[in-house]
Protein backbone atom coordinates (compact mmCIF):
# COMPACT_ATOMS: atom_id res chain seq x y z
CA UNK A 1 0.00 0.00 0.00
CA UNK A 2 1.02 3.41 -1.06
CA UNK A 3 -0.20 7.05 0.39
CA UNK A 4 0.56 9.93 -0.56
CA UNK A 5 1.02 11.95 2.45
CA UNK A 6 -1.25 15.29 2.34
CA UNK A 7 -0.24 18.25 3.87
CA UNK A 8 -3.56 20.23 5.78
CA UNK A 9 -5.00 21.25 9.09
CA UNK A 10 -5.19 18.56 11.77
CA UNK A 11 -8.47 17.75 11.84
CA UNK A 12 -9.89 17.92 15.71
CA UNK A 13 -10.76 14.26 15.67
CA UNK A 14 -7.29 13.20 14.21
CA UNK A 15 -7.72 10.99 11.23
CA UNK A 16 -8.85 7.70 10.87
CA UNK A 17 -6.56 5.47 10.80
CA UNK A 18 -8.29 1.93 11.44
CA UNK A 19 -11.51 0.60 10.76
CA UNK A 20 -13.33 -1.59 13.42
CA UNK A 21 -14.33 -4.32 11.38
CA UNK A 22 -18.60 -5.73 11.79
CA UNK A 23 -19.02 -9.46 11.09
CA UNK A 24 -22.47 -9.36 12.46
CA UNK A 25 -25.83 -8.59 12.89
CA UNK A 26 -27.65 -9.65 17.04
CA UNK A 27 -25.18 -12.88 16.34
CA UNK A 28 -26.14 -13.48 12.63
CA UNK A 29 -22.85 -13.72 10.38
CA UNK A 30 -22.86 -11.28 7.85
CA UNK A 31 -21.29 -14.06 5.55
CA UNK A 32 -24.38 -16.26 6.01
CA UNK A 33 -26.45 -13.32 5.25
CA UNK A 34 -25.14 -13.24 2.14
CA UNK A 35 -25.09 -16.47 1.22
CA UNK A 36 -28.78 -17.44 2.06
CA UNK A 37 -30.27 -13.83 0.93
CA UNK A 38 -27.86 -12.45 -1.85
CA UNK A 39 -26.21 -9.52 -2.56
CA UNK A 40 -26.84 -6.27 -1.79
CA UNK A 41 -29.50 -6.67 1.00
CA UNK A 42 -31.17 -4.67 3.85
CA UNK A 43 -31.29 -6.16 7.35
CA UNK A 44 -32.71 -4.87 10.33
CA UNK A 45 -32.72 -5.54 13.52
CA UNK A 46 -35.67 -6.16 15.69
CA UNK A 47 -33.73 -5.45 18.56
CA UNK A 48 -32.87 -2.48 17.98
CA UNK A 49 -36.11 -1.12 16.72
CA UNK A 50 -37.75 -2.41 19.97
CA UNK A 51 -34.91 -1.10 22.27
CA UNK A 52 -35.30 2.34 20.44
CA UNK A 53 -38.95 2.85 20.69
CA UNK A 54 -38.72 1.52 24.47
CA UNK A 55 -36.16 3.79 25.50
CA UNK A 56 -38.06 7.08 23.43
CA UNK A 57 -41.21 6.34 25.64
CA UNK A 58 -38.97 5.47 28.65
CA UNK A 59 -37.30 9.30 28.00
CA UNK A 60 -40.97 10.96 27.60
CA UNK A 61 -43.60 9.05 29.93
CA UNK A 62 -41.20 9.45 33.23
CA UNK A 63 -41.37 13.04 32.59
CA UNK A 64 -44.96 13.65 31.33
CA UNK A 65 -47.95 11.20 31.96
CA UNK A 66 -49.91 11.85 28.82
CA UNK A 67 -47.55 10.83 26.00
CA UNK A 68 -48.29 8.87 22.70
CA UNK A 69 -46.16 7.94 19.86
CA UNK A 70 -47.84 7.67 16.17
CA UNK A 71 -45.50 5.46 14.03
CA UNK A 72 -44.78 7.35 10.93
CA UNK A 73 -45.18 5.30 7.78
CA UNK A 74 -43.42 7.27 5.19
CA UNK A 75 -40.65 6.83 6.96
CA UNK A 76 -40.28 2.86 6.87
CA UNK A 77 -43.41 1.58 5.69
CA UNK A 78 -42.72 -2.34 5.55
CA UNK A 79 -45.10 -4.00 7.45
CA UNK A 80 -43.54 -5.77 9.53
CA UNK A 81 -41.34 -2.93 10.94
CA UNK A 82 -44.96 -1.24 11.29
CA UNK A 83 -46.45 -3.78 12.97
CA UNK A 84 -43.39 -4.03 15.35
CA UNK A 85 -44.08 -0.15 16.75
CA UNK A 86 -47.62 -1.24 16.91
CA UNK A 87 -47.35 -3.93 19.31
CA UNK A 88 -45.05 -0.90 21.43
CA UNK A 89 -47.66 0.82 21.47
CA UNK A 90 -47.74 3.62 18.58
CA UNK A 91 -50.64 4.79 16.88
CA UNK A 92 -50.43 5.13 12.99
CA UNK A 93 -49.57 8.78 11.35
CA UNK A 94 -49.74 8.43 7.27
CA UNK A 95 -49.89 11.04 5.06
CA UNK A 96 -51.69 9.23 2.28
CA UNK A 97 -54.55 6.90 1.51
CA UNK A 98 -52.14 4.65 0.52
CA UNK A 99 -50.73 4.51 3.96
CA UNK A 100 -54.38 4.86 5.36
CA UNK A 101 -54.90 1.29 3.77
CA UNK A 102 -51.55 -0.33 5.13
CA UNK A 103 -52.26 1.39 8.65
CA UNK A 104 -55.74 -0.51 8.40
CA UNK A 105 -54.02 -4.02 7.13
CA UNK A 106 -51.81 -3.96 9.64
CA UNK A 107 -54.53 -3.72 12.21
CA UNK A 108 -54.38 -0.10 13.48
CA UNK A 109 -57.97 0.77 14.09
CA UNK A 110 -59.30 3.46 12.28
CA UNK A 111 -59.60 5.93 15.21
CA UNK A 112 -56.38 5.13 16.37
CA UNK A 113 -54.82 6.75 12.72
CA UNK A 114 -53.34 10.19 12.67
CA UNK A 115 -54.24 11.42 8.56
CA UNK A 116 -51.49 13.80 8.14
CA UNK A 117 -50.33 15.39 4.63
CA UNK A 118 -50.83 18.35 2.06
CA UNK A 119 -52.33 16.41 -0.54
CA UNK A 120 -55.72 14.14 0.48
CA UNK A 121 -58.79 13.24 -1.89
CA UNK A 122 -62.19 13.97 -0.75
CA UNK A 123 -62.00 10.46 -1.05
CA UNK A 124 -60.10 9.79 1.26
CA UNK A 125 -61.18 12.06 3.64
CA UNK A 126 -64.45 11.03 3.51
CA UNK A 127 -62.95 7.38 4.71
CA UNK A 128 -61.16 8.86 7.36
CA UNK A 129 -64.09 10.60 8.57
CA UNK A 130 -66.38 7.94 8.54
CA UNK A 131 -63.38 5.59 10.70
CA UNK A 132 -63.25 8.52 13.18
CA UNK A 133 -59.30 9.09 12.53
CA UNK A 134 -57.59 11.96 13.10
CA UNK A 135 -57.14 14.59 10.49
CA UNK A 136 -54.59 17.00 10.69
CA UNK A 137 -55.49 20.07 8.45
CA UNK A 138 -53.23 21.24 5.89
CA UNK A 139 -54.99 23.83 3.82
CA UNK A 140 -58.15 25.89 3.62
CA UNK A 141 -58.95 23.74 0.47
CA UNK A 142 -59.25 20.85 3.38
CA UNK A 143 -60.77 22.82 5.77
CA UNK A 144 -63.60 23.52 3.35
CA UNK A 145 -64.00 19.91 1.98
CA UNK A 146 -64.63 18.49 5.72
CA UNK A 147 -67.00 20.82 6.93
CA UNK A 148 -68.88 20.38 3.62
CA UNK A 149 -68.81 16.26 4.42
CA UNK A 150 -69.71 17.04 7.87
CA UNK A 151 -73.04 18.64 6.57
CA UNK A 152 -73.31 16.39 4.10
CA UNK A 153 -72.75 12.87 6.31
CA UNK A 154 -74.25 14.78 9.58
CA UNK A 155 -70.72 13.44 11.52
CA UNK A 156 -68.12 15.98 13.55
CA UNK A 157 -65.04 14.57 12.43
CA UNK A 158 -62.31 14.68 14.72
CA UNK A 159 -59.71 17.47 13.63
CA UNK A 160 -56.22 19.05 14.14
CA UNK A 161 -55.25 22.07 12.72
CA UNK A 162 -51.41 21.69 11.27
CA UNK A 163 -49.81 25.20 12.10
CA UNK A 164 -46.03 25.96 11.01
CA UNK A 165 -44.10 28.43 12.97
CA UNK A 166 -40.86 30.33 13.19
CA UNK A 167 -38.74 28.42 15.93
CA UNK A 168 -35.47 29.77 15.14
CA UNK A 169 -34.04 26.61 12.91
CA UNK A 170 -33.07 27.25 9.09
CA UNK A 171 -34.08 26.61 6.88
CA UNK A 172 -37.76 27.37 8.03
CA UNK A 173 -40.66 24.67 7.17
CA UNK A 174 -43.69 26.70 6.48
CA UNK A 175 -45.14 25.07 3.48
CA UNK A 176 -47.01 22.66 5.82
CA UNK A 177 -50.16 24.35 7.52
CA UNK A 178 -51.34 27.39 8.69
CA UNK A 179 -49.16 29.81 10.07
CA UNK A 180 -48.83 31.28 13.19
CA UNK A 181 -47.01 34.42 13.36
CA UNK A 182 -49.14 35.98 10.32
CA UNK A 183 -52.40 34.70 12.02
CA UNK A 184 -53.28 32.66 9.41
CA UNK A 185 -53.58 29.58 12.12
CA UNK A 186 -55.97 32.08 14.88
CA UNK A 187 -58.24 32.46 11.55
CA UNK A 188 -58.41 29.24 10.90
CA UNK A 189 -59.40 28.24 14.38
CA UNK A 190 -61.74 30.84 14.77
CA UNK A 191 -63.66 29.56 11.89
CA UNK A 192 -63.59 26.40 13.17
CA UNK A 193 -65.12 27.31 16.21
CA UNK A 194 -67.63 29.92 14.74
CA UNK A 195 -69.24 26.92 12.20
CA UNK A 196 -69.30 24.66 14.83
CA UNK A 197 -69.21 21.26 11.88
CA UNK A 198 -65.75 20.04 13.37
CA UNK A 199 -64.17 18.52 16.40
CA UNK A 200 -60.66 20.43 16.66
CA UNK A 201 -59.77 18.09 19.07
CA UNK A 202 -55.55 18.80 18.42
CA UNK A 203 -53.01 21.15 17.30
CA UNK A 204 -49.94 20.47 15.29
CA UNK A 205 -46.80 21.22 13.81
CA UNK A 206 -43.53 19.84 12.44
CA UNK A 207 -40.57 22.12 12.74
CA UNK A 208 -38.53 20.53 10.31
CA UNK A 209 -36.54 17.18 9.86
CA UNK A 210 -33.29 16.24 11.60
CA UNK A 211 -33.57 18.94 14.14
CA UNK A 212 -30.34 18.83 15.45
CA UNK A 213 -31.08 21.18 18.46
CA UNK A 214 -33.38 20.05 21.03
CA UNK A 215 -34.14 23.81 21.98
CA UNK A 216 -36.11 24.19 19.21
CA UNK A 217 -38.62 22.21 20.40
CA UNK A 218 -39.14 23.95 23.77
CA UNK A 219 -40.06 27.01 21.06
CA UNK A 220 -42.32 25.04 19.56
CA UNK A 221 -43.60 23.56 22.60
CA UNK A 222 -44.35 26.82 23.81
CA UNK A 223 -46.43 28.58 21.05
CA UNK A 224 -48.26 25.59 20.40
CA UNK A 225 -49.00 25.54 23.79
CA UNK A 226 -50.30 28.71 24.36
CA UNK A 227 -52.10 28.27 21.27
CA UNK A 228 -54.00 25.37 22.54
CA UNK A 229 -54.54 27.49 25.54
CA UNK A 230 -56.30 30.11 24.18
CA UNK A 231 -58.20 28.16 21.38
CA UNK A 232 -59.51 26.49 24.57
CA UNK A 233 -60.18 29.97 26.57
CA UNK A 234 -61.05 32.43 23.94
CA UNK A 235 -63.01 30.11 21.40
CA UNK A 236 -64.09 27.10 23.23
CA UNK A 237 -62.60 24.61 21.64
CA UNK A 238 -62.47 21.27 22.67
CA UNK A 239 -58.34 20.87 22.16
CA UNK A 240 -57.23 17.07 24.04
CA UNK A 241 -53.89 16.95 22.33
CA UNK A 242 -50.71 18.97 20.90
CA UNK A 243 -48.51 16.77 18.06
CA UNK A 244 -45.16 17.84 18.35
CA UNK A 245 -44.53 16.19 14.98
CA UNK A 246 -41.21 14.31 14.32
CA UNK A 247 -37.88 15.52 13.21
CA UNK A 248 -35.53 13.91 15.97
CA UNK A 249 -31.95 13.62 14.36
CA UNK A 250 -30.49 9.83 14.12
CA UNK A 251 -26.93 8.96 14.98
CA UNK A 252 -26.14 9.92 10.87
CA UNK A 253 -23.70 12.27 9.84
CA UNK A 254 -24.68 14.92 7.80
CA UNK A 255 -22.57 15.60 4.85
CA UNK A 256 -22.32 19.26 5.41
CA UNK A 257 -21.54 18.44 9.32
CA UNK A 258 -18.42 18.51 10.92
CA UNK A 259 -18.54 16.51 13.92
CA UNK A 260 -20.46 13.07 13.54
CA UNK A 261 -23.94 12.50 14.35
CA UNK A 262 -22.61 10.46 17.46
CA UNK A 263 -21.38 13.53 18.78
CA UNK A 264 -23.80 15.93 17.57
CA UNK A 265 -27.30 14.20 18.13
CA UNK A 266 -29.53 15.13 20.74
CA UNK A 267 -30.61 12.11 22.93
CA UNK A 268 -34.33 11.06 23.55
CA UNK A 269 -33.73 12.66 27.04
CA UNK A 270 -32.62 15.58 25.72
CA UNK A 271 -35.97 16.15 23.64
CA UNK A 272 -38.09 14.78 26.29
CA UNK A 273 -36.71 16.85 29.17
CA UNK A 274 -37.22 19.89 26.57
CA UNK A 275 -40.23 19.18 25.41
CA UNK A 276 -42.18 17.98 28.90
CA UNK A 277 -40.81 20.83 30.45
CA UNK A 278 -42.91 23.71 28.74
CA UNK A 279 -46.45 21.16 29.21
CA UNK A 280 -45.40 20.28 33.31
CA UNK A 281 -45.17 24.17 33.98
CA UNK A 282 -48.35 25.34 31.46
CA UNK A 283 -51.43 25.85 32.99
CA UNK A 284 -54.38 25.43 31.00
CA UNK A 285 -58.31 25.69 31.60
CA UNK A 286 -59.76 23.66 34.36
CA UNK A 287 -56.37 22.30 35.35
CA UNK A 288 -56.80 20.05 32.16
CA UNK A 289 -53.43 18.09 31.01
CA UNK A 290 -52.77 18.00 27.21
CA UNK A 291 -51.65 14.88 25.74
CA UNK A 292 -48.30 15.04 23.89
CA UNK A 293 -48.27 13.02 20.41
CA UNK A 294 -44.88 12.75 19.10
CA UNK A 295 -44.43 11.46 15.18
CA UNK A 296 -40.88 10.55 15.40
CA UNK A 297 -39.48 8.21 12.29
CA UNK A 298 -36.04 8.61 11.75
CA UNK A 299 -34.55 8.42 14.98
CA UNK A 300 -36.48 5.56 15.83
CA UNK A 301 -35.43 3.07 12.72
CA UNK A 302 -32.74 4.59 11.26
CA UNK A 303 -29.85 2.48 13.49
CA UNK A 304 -31.95 -0.60 13.09
CA UNK A 305 -31.33 -0.50 9.65
CA UNK A 306 -28.31 -1.79 7.75
CA UNK A 307 -27.42 -2.78 3.88
CA UNK A 308 -24.91 -5.06 3.13
CA UNK A 309 -22.99 -4.46 -0.14
CA UNK A 310 -20.10 -6.56 -2.27
CA UNK A 311 -17.02 -5.14 -3.66
CA UNK A 312 -17.18 -5.47 -7.70
CA UNK A 313 -13.87 -3.72 -8.74
CA UNK A 314 -11.32 -1.12 -7.43
CA UNK A 315 -10.57 1.32 -9.99
CA UNK A 316 -7.71 3.89 -10.03
CA UNK A 317 -9.40 7.95 -10.75
CA UNK A 318 -7.36 10.24 -13.31
CA UNK A 319 -5.96 11.81 -9.91
CA UNK A 320 -4.51 8.33 -8.45
CA UNK A 321 -7.71 8.44 -5.55
CA UNK A 322 -8.94 4.23 -5.10
CA UNK A 323 -12.53 3.98 -6.44
CA UNK A 324 -14.32 0.64 -5.09
CA UNK A 325 -17.82 0.01 -6.84
CA UNK A 326 -20.31 -2.11 -4.64
CA UNK A 327 -23.54 -3.69 -6.01
CA UNK A 328 -25.95 -0.81 -3.94
CA UNK A 329 -26.45 2.37 -5.45
CA UNK A 330 -27.87 5.42 -5.14
CA UNK A 331 -31.29 4.01 -6.04
CA UNK A 332 -31.36 2.10 -3.36
CA UNK A 333 -29.73 4.38 -0.84
CA UNK A 334 -31.53 7.28 -1.44
CA UNK A 335 -29.72 8.80 1.78
CA UNK A 336 -26.62 9.11 0.82
CA UNK A 337 -27.42 12.23 -1.21
CA UNK A 338 -27.35 14.12 1.97
CA UNK A 339 -25.41 11.68 4.73
CA UNK A 340 -21.93 10.76 4.87
CA UNK A 341 -23.32 6.81 6.25
CA UNK A 342 -20.55 5.28 8.57
CA UNK A 343 -19.05 1.86 6.63
CA UNK A 344 -17.48 -0.79 8.18
CA UNK A 345 -15.68 -3.55 6.61
CA UNK A 346 -16.60 -7.14 7.49
CA UNK A 347 -13.44 -8.61 8.00
CA UNK A 348 -10.63 -7.69 10.83
CA UNK A 349 -7.26 -6.33 8.71
CA UNK A 350 -4.33 -4.10 9.62
CA UNK A 351 -4.30 -0.78 10.27
CA UNK A 352 -3.55 0.05 6.88
CA UNK A 353 -6.61 2.10 5.41
CA UNK A 354 -7.12 4.38 2.32
CA UNK A 355 -8.99 7.15 1.43
CA UNK A 356 -11.90 5.34 -0.56
CA UNK A 357 -14.12 6.89 -3.31
CA UNK A 358 -17.09 4.40 -2.94
CA UNK A 359 -19.13 4.27 -6.19
CA UNK A 360 -22.47 2.18 -6.93
CA UNK A 361 -22.96 -0.02 -9.89
CA UNK A 362 -25.05 2.34 -11.58
CA UNK A 363 -23.86 3.84 -14.91
CA UNK A 364 -25.13 7.38 -13.62
CA UNK A 365 -21.78 9.71 -12.83
CA UNK A 366 -24.49 10.65 -8.96
CA UNK A 367 -23.64 6.79 -8.18
CA UNK A 368 -21.32 7.99 -4.97
CA UNK A 369 -22.02 6.53 -1.69
CA UNK A 370 -19.10 8.04 0.14
CA UNK A 371 -16.69 10.53 -1.72
CA UNK A 372 -14.41 9.60 0.95
CA UNK A 373 -14.45 7.31 3.70
CA UNK A 374 -11.02 4.62 4.96
CA UNK A 375 -11.60 1.74 4.08
CA UNK A 376 -8.95 -1.72 4.37
CA UNK A 377 -8.23 -3.07 1.16
CA UNK A 378 -10.80 -4.48 -0.38
CA UNK A 379 -10.86 -7.18 -3.07
CA UNK A 380 -13.94 -8.35 -5.24
CA UNK A 381 -16.55 -10.28 -3.17
CA UNK A 382 -15.54 -8.37 0.07
CA UNK A 383 -18.52 -7.42 1.65
CA UNK A 384 -18.89 -4.34 3.44
CA UNK A 385 -21.74 -2.88 5.44
CA UNK A 386 -23.58 0.49 5.74
CA UNK A 387 -24.72 1.47 8.79
CA UNK A 388 -28.19 4.49 10.10
CA UNK A 389 -30.17 3.33 6.71
CA UNK A 390 -32.92 2.22 8.19
CA UNK A 391 -35.11 5.33 7.80
CA UNK A 392 -36.36 6.59 3.96
CA UNK A 393 -34.78 4.23 1.83
CA UNK A 394 -36.93 1.33 1.95
CA UNK A 395 -39.80 3.60 1.00
CA UNK A 396 -37.48 6.06 -1.13
CA UNK A 397 -35.97 3.94 -3.36
CA UNK A 398 -36.08 2.89 -6.41
CA UNK A 399 -35.98 0.24 -9.18
CA UNK A 400 -33.74 1.91 -11.61
CA UNK A 401 -31.44 0.02 -14.10
CA UNK A 402 -30.96 -2.49 -11.06
CA UNK A 403 -33.92 -4.73 -9.02
CA UNK A 404 -34.48 -3.99 -5.58
CA UNK A 405 -32.58 -6.32 -3.30
CA UNK A 406 -34.42 -8.90 -0.48
CA UNK A 407 -35.42 -7.19 2.78
CA UNK A 408 -34.60 -9.08 5.91
CA UNK A 409 -35.05 -9.07 9.66
CA UNK A 410 -32.76 -10.99 12.27
CA UNK A 411 -35.34 -11.58 14.95
CA UNK A 412 -34.88 -11.20 18.59
CA UNK A 413 -34.82 -14.97 18.93
CA UNK A 414 -31.68 -15.15 16.01
CA UNK A 415 -33.97 -16.25 13.54
CA UNK A 416 -33.77 -14.22 10.25
CA UNK A 417 -36.88 -14.23 8.04
CA UNK A 418 -37.39 -12.27 4.69
CA UNK A 419 -39.74 -9.33 4.64
CA UNK A 420 -39.41 -8.14 1.13
CA UNK A 421 -38.69 -10.18 -1.77
CA UNK A 422 -36.33 -8.94 -4.46
CA UNK A 423 -38.10 -7.97 -7.36
CA UNK A 424 -38.33 -9.51 -10.75
CA UNK A 425 -38.66 -8.92 -14.30
CA UNK A 426 -42.26 -9.14 -14.00
CA UNK A 427 -42.61 -7.21 -11.44
CA UNK A 428 -41.11 -4.62 -13.67
CA UNK A 429 -42.95 -5.59 -16.89
CA UNK A 430 -46.21 -6.60 -15.46
CA UNK A 431 -47.51 -3.22 -14.74
CA UNK A 432 -46.97 -2.68 -18.63
CA UNK A 433 -48.47 -5.89 -19.53
CA UNK A 434 -51.61 -4.94 -18.05
CA UNK A 435 -51.97 -2.54 -20.67
CA UNK A 436 -53.91 -3.16 -23.75
CA UNK A 437 -51.76 -1.66 -26.72
CA UNK A 438 -53.94 -1.12 -29.41
CA UNK B 1 11.57 1.34 -15.53
CA UNK B 2 13.55 2.71 -12.44
CA UNK B 3 12.89 4.27 -9.23
CA UNK B 4 13.41 8.23 -9.18
CA UNK B 5 17.15 8.72 -8.08
CA UNK B 6 17.07 11.08 -4.67
CA UNK B 7 14.28 9.06 -3.21
CA UNK B 8 13.91 8.53 0.84
CA UNK B 9 12.92 5.32 2.23
CA UNK B 10 13.14 5.28 6.11
CA UNK B 11 12.14 2.08 8.38
CA UNK B 12 8.64 3.58 9.92
CA UNK B 13 7.42 3.41 6.16
CA UNK B 14 8.09 6.76 5.25
CA UNK B 15 8.75 8.11 1.58
CA UNK B 16 10.29 11.18 0.15
CA UNK B 17 10.41 12.06 -3.42
CA UNK B 18 12.94 15.00 -3.48
CA UNK B 19 12.53 14.97 -6.91
CA UNK B 20 8.67 16.56 -6.21
CA UNK B 21 8.75 17.09 -2.62
CA UNK B 22 5.67 14.81 -1.99
CA UNK B 23 5.92 12.66 1.53
CA UNK B 24 3.98 9.00 1.13
CA UNK B 25 3.31 5.95 4.23
CA UNK B 26 4.10 2.24 2.54
CA UNK B 27 3.48 -0.77 4.43
CA UNK B 28 6.01 -4.02 4.83
CA UNK B 29 4.83 -4.99 1.38
CA UNK B 30 5.62 -1.91 -0.36
CA UNK B 31 8.58 -1.43 0.90
CA UNK B 32 9.81 -5.00 0.30
CA UNK B 33 9.02 -4.28 -3.21
CA UNK B 34 10.67 -0.96 -3.42
CA UNK B 35 13.61 -2.57 -2.07
CA UNK B 36 13.32 -5.42 -5.11
CA UNK B 37 12.79 -2.26 -7.52
CA UNK B 38 16.02 -1.09 -5.81
CA UNK B 39 18.28 -3.80 -6.43
CA UNK B 40 17.25 -4.11 -10.31
CA UNK B 41 14.21 -6.82 -10.08
CA UNK B 42 11.60 -6.40 -13.06
CA UNK B 43 7.61 -6.34 -12.18
CA UNK B 44 7.37 -10.15 -13.14
CA UNK B 45 10.09 -11.01 -10.79
CA UNK B 46 8.68 -8.77 -8.00
CA UNK B 47 5.17 -10.68 -8.66
CA UNK B 48 6.86 -14.22 -8.54
CA UNK B 49 8.74 -13.38 -4.92
CA UNK B 50 5.44 -12.18 -3.87
CA UNK B 51 3.41 -15.30 -4.56
CA UNK B 52 5.88 -17.85 -3.50
CA UNK B 53 6.10 -15.86 -0.07
CA UNK B 54 2.52 -14.93 0.82
CA UNK B 55 -0.23 -17.05 1.24
CA UNK B 56 -2.22 -14.98 -1.60
CA UNK B 57 -4.72 -15.58 -4.68
CA UNK B 58 -2.67 -14.99 -7.99
CA UNK B 59 -5.73 -13.36 -9.16
CA UNK B 60 -5.98 -10.89 -6.31
CA UNK B 61 -1.85 -10.08 -5.89
CA UNK B 62 -1.80 -9.30 -9.64
CA UNK B 63 -4.57 -6.44 -8.99
CA UNK B 64 -2.90 -5.30 -6.06
CA UNK B 65 0.58 -5.19 -8.09
CA UNK B 66 -0.58 -3.88 -11.11
CA UNK B 67 -2.36 -0.95 -8.64
CA UNK B 68 0.57 -0.65 -6.86
CA UNK B 69 2.96 -0.11 -10.23
CA UNK B 70 -0.15 2.53 -11.62
CA UNK B 71 0.54 4.74 -8.11
CA UNK B 72 4.19 4.35 -8.78
CA UNK B 73 4.52 5.65 -11.92
CA UNK B 74 1.00 8.17 -11.49
CA UNK B 75 3.40 9.73 -8.71
CA UNK B 76 6.85 9.75 -10.38
CA UNK B 77 8.35 7.16 -7.99
CA UNK B 78 9.16 4.97 -11.08
CA UNK B 79 10.34 6.66 -14.06
CA UNK B 80 11.49 5.65 -17.09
Amino acid sequence: MLKRIVPTMPGKTGQNVAVVAQTEIDGVGLDCLRSRFGSPLFVFSERTLRKNMREAVRAFSTRYPEVRFAWSYKTNYLNTICRIFHEEGAMAEVVSGFEYDKALANGVPSNLIIFNGPAKSEQDLLRAIEGDSLIHIDNTEELRILTNLSIEKNIKPRVALRVNMDVGIYPPWNRFGFNLESGQAWDALEKIASEGKLNCVGLHCHIGTFIQTADAYRIEAEKLALLAKDSMEKLGLPISYVDMGGGFASKNTLKSSYLTGEDLCPTFDDYAETITSVFRTMKFPDGKRLRIVLETGRALVDNAGFLLTSVITNKRMADGRLNTVIDAGVNLLFTSFWYNHKVTATYESTSQVEPTMLCGPLCMNIDVIRDNVMLPPLKRNDLLLIHNVGAYNVTQWMQFITMRPKVVMVKENGEVILLRDAECLNDVNGVEDRCTVN
Amino acid sequence: MNLVTGMIVNDSGYVFNSMTGESFSINQTARLVLTLLGEGCSKTDIYNRLLSEYDVEASSLEADVDDFFYLLKKYRILVD
